[in-house]
């Protein structure tokens, strides 16, 4: 039975051409409608980014006004009232009052739930937070969200694009088979064959590929936890955080948020299988690492501690407090070469990225002063834990090794130079391994006697003379740490010919008390940490 | 194998026409999908300049939604300085000449500070409608552009429906196709199948000629 006019092979062929051309079609579709996706999507993500930054700039002109202007004013008022009221002059005191409170219906952070009276201070970071903070998150997540369908959109789009180009060759081989007489024919019609099967196969394994994405409601619960994280509400952050995650077992965003705010409520051990989890679904990310390797530090398990910090310092991304934190790792393993080592690094890399900064945007970025101060916090916990027992913060496995101790001291005190040294654009200082401190006293105004304790009522604290040997015009600078914090509105800064005392406090005028803590004083001179003391308010 | 018999000289005559027709509108359907390839590209180049248009349009209205925000703020510090000057010179009793001048200082600062704030805003109770303020410099801003992007992607969406459905066209085009080279490939005799095949690549061709008018001029 005949079938075909003329050559039956060139008719076939013919056939099979017009079915690979069909085939183009519907792939063409396919390419154009995945295509449309991938576009809709980056659209959404970049419109979702440049609102974003609106959102962020609106809601920090919003906090700037109602932490830097109206508290501000509300905060001077009520300190007139309280300075007139000392001094018998009830009706501006009264006046003052009034226009206090006048002030605090100009904005919500003067309401509850940001203002508790008992409390006397607003929540600003709570304020922040809910002004814009939540929905800056969620619209971030929206981003990375959208920004992952494109991709997922924009692969199946390069899938197509290359089988187009497969069926394109095919029917070239084809329509070539067509030319060529004799049996050699076949091979184009077997070769040109076998590419449109296993491109019709690739075609339909593209199509079935699911394209994935987050439910908006994780994306929600997510953002309003962290938002609650920045607000230290931990417990809160947790909860919500849990619901992200029941919402979207594989949202690993969440499990390093709830690794975070299992970290702040002191659940070591969750935190760090939460962490372990974020980057087992994809967030290896430097934060990650970083906070990983300390979680390792703190539940005393140094060994994973220190590879996890290995690890985090392979990135290009890698900050001095990763180099600091692999020091310390190594110091209360008591490896010392290895921590004066990491430590090194670290203060090279800072001493690096405050030249690029300064050079680029011409200022020094205050993270890079919070990591030495954060490096500086951590080596006096050592110290304290060797020489006080003290030992918050601090493995237990730490090798209390007196030479552990005085070298903890020893690159404290290089870390407050080098800090001290960026803040005042002065060259990095060296290390000094055998530095001996002063001892700061401390004197109540007009008192003869020093004292290491005060009452919270006492306004003033004068610094000892260090007794240290100086010439006229040595810059001098004295910091106060309370609790491990500096009180910047204690720092004094002036120099060996000034010939003042060196007070702590606003002046014989002052009527406001220093607040309690523990405070440790740093005497700077000529930018080197010359002396400190301790003392205490209660 | 032996060939079956060759049909007559008309039956020729019938068959090369069948293949002429055919030729023609193979010649035919490629020409039309060609149009509709080059109609697709200009809509896609069409598609990916009103979403441009609309990240444009968003750009402007968040600059000015910001900038309005700002200078709003602005002023609202200036009412700020008002309500406390106003509240101590409201506070500070008036029959006490020792504090005559404060009060006067208070009722003046306050008063000054009226300049550099838009009094428009001023509500019952002593305060000052924020958002009315920012809406209404948004309102100047969306006057002078529009600030709804909205209608670029929008357009951008619909031009994009249009691409797909134009696209789709050529799957119906390259089925006529097959239709017509199946039924020029078949033996004279299979007059059935060879007419059948035609028949349908024609209505086939028809529906994506329909279909492509249909988007250009319906949609």
């Amino acid at each position: 039975m005949r079938w075909f006019n003329g050559e039956p092979f060139e008719r076939v062929v013919g056939i099979i051409s017009s079915v690979i051309i069909l085939t183009t079609a519907c792939v063409a579709y396919l390419e154009t409608t995945a295509s449309s996706a991938a576009n809709r999507a980056e659209r959404t993500a970049q419109q979702i980014v440049i609102e974003n930054m609106g959102l962020r700039a609106r809601g920090e002109i919003d906090f700037s006004y109602a932490s830097g202007d109206a508290l501000r004013l509300w905060d001077v008022l009520d300190t007139r009232a309280f300075v007139a009221e000392a001094r018998d002059d009830i009706v501006l005191a009264d006046a003052y009052l009034a226009a206090r409170e006048a002030i605090t219906a100009l904005t919500p952070l003067f309401q509850p739930p940001y203002f508790d009276e008992a409390d006397g201070f607003p929540a600003e970071t709570r304020y922040r937070a809910e002004i814009y903070l939540v929905e800056q998150t969620y619209r971030a997540e929206q981003f990375s969200n959208f920004s992952n369908i494109e991709d997922q959109w924009e692969r199946k789009s390069q899938n197509y694009v290359a089988q187009l180009t497969i069926l394109a060759v095919a029917l070239f081989l084809f329509s070539l088979s067509n030319t060529i007489p004799g049996g050699t024919r076949w091979i184009f019609v077997v070769f040109g064959g076998l590419l449109f099967v296993i491109t019709l196969g690739w075609t339909l394994l593209t199509v079935q590929t699911a394209v994935t994405s987050l439910p908006d409601a994780a994306l929600r619960a997510y953002a309003e936890g962290r938002s609650l994280l920045v607000a230290e509400a931990y417990t809160e952050a947790t909860r919500l955080l849990d619901e992200a995650i029941a919402l979207a077992p594989t949202y690993a965003d969440a499990y390093a948020a709830r690794a975070e705010a299992h970290g702040w409520l002191g659940n070591t051990e969750r935190e760090i299988e939460d962490y372990n989890q974020a980057i087992a679904l994809g967030n290896d990310s430097a934060d990650v690492l970083t906070s990983l390797s300390f979680a390792y530090y703190l539940s005393d398990d140094i060994p994973s501690a220190r590879q996890t910090a290995q690890e985090r310092l392979q990135r290009p991304t890698a900050l001095p407090l990763d180099h600091f934190d692999l020091g310390l790792f190594a110091l209360v393993e008591g490896d010392l070469d290895a921590a004066l080592g990491a430590y090194r690094d670290g203060v090279a890399l800072t001493a690096a990225q405050v030249d690029a900064s300064r050079a680029g945007t011409g200022g020094v970025p205050t993270a890079l002063l919070g990591q030495l101060e954060t490096a500086t916090f951590d080596l006096r916990g050592v110290a304290d834990c060797i020489d006080f027992d003290f030992c918050d913060g601090v493995p237990a496995s730490l090798v209390a090794d007196p030479a552990v101790a005085e070298t903890s001291l020893a690159l404290n005190g290089w870390l407050r130079d080098v800090l001290l040294a960026i803040e005042y654009d002065q060259p990095t200082p060296a290390y000094q391994p055998d530095r001996e401190l002063a001892v700061l006293d401390f004197y109540a105004l007009e008192a003869e006697q020093p004292s290491d304790l005060f009452d919270t009522n006492e306004s003033n604290v004068e610094v000892g003379e260090p007794g240290l040997a100086t010439a006229p015009g040595q810059p001098v600078v004295v910091k106060a740490l309370i609790d491990g914090d500096e009180d910047f509105s204690l720092r004094l800064v002036t120099d060996t010919s000034a010939n003042e005392p060196l007070v702590l406090g606003g002046g014989a005028d002052t009527i406001f008390g220093l607040l309690p803590g523990e405070y440790l004083v740093e005497y700077y001179l000529d930018y080197q940490l010359a002396a400190t003391g301790y003392f205490l308010v209660e | 194998m032996i060939d079956p018999p060759t049909p007559s000289t008309g039956k020729n005559q019938s068959s090369r026409t069948f293949q002429v027709v055919v030729a023609t509108l193979i010649a035919l359907v490629s020409v039309i999908g060609a149009l509709i390839a080059w109609r697709a590209a200009v809509l896609s180049e069409q598609a990916a300049n009103a979403d441009f248009a609309g990240t444009v349009t968003v750009i402007r209205r968040e600059d000015a939604r910001t900038t309005a925000a700002a200078a709003a703020y602005g002023r609202y510090r200036a009412f700020t300085d008002y309500v406390i000057y106003q509240t101590i010179a409201d506070t500070l009793p008036d029959d006490d000449p020792a504090l005559e001048a404060d009060r006067a200082a208070a009722n003046n600062v306050a008063f000054n500070n009226r300049l550099y704030f838009d009094v428009t805003y001023l509500r019952p109770g002593n305060t000052y409608d924020l958002n009315a303020d920012i809406a209404a410099t948004v309102g100047d801003a969306n006057l002078r552009t529009p600030l709804d992007p909205v209608g670029n992607f929008s357009q951008a969406d619909a031009t994009r429906s249009h691409v797909r459905l134009l696209v789709a066209d050529f799957i119906l085009l390259a089925a006529a196709l097959l239709c017509f080279t199946s039924a020029e490939a078949l033996y004279v005799r299979r007059y059935v199948l060879r007419y059948g095949l035609l028949g349908l690549g024609l209505v086939l061709m028809v529906g994506g000629v329909a279909i492509a008018i249909y988007a250009e001029v319906g949609l």
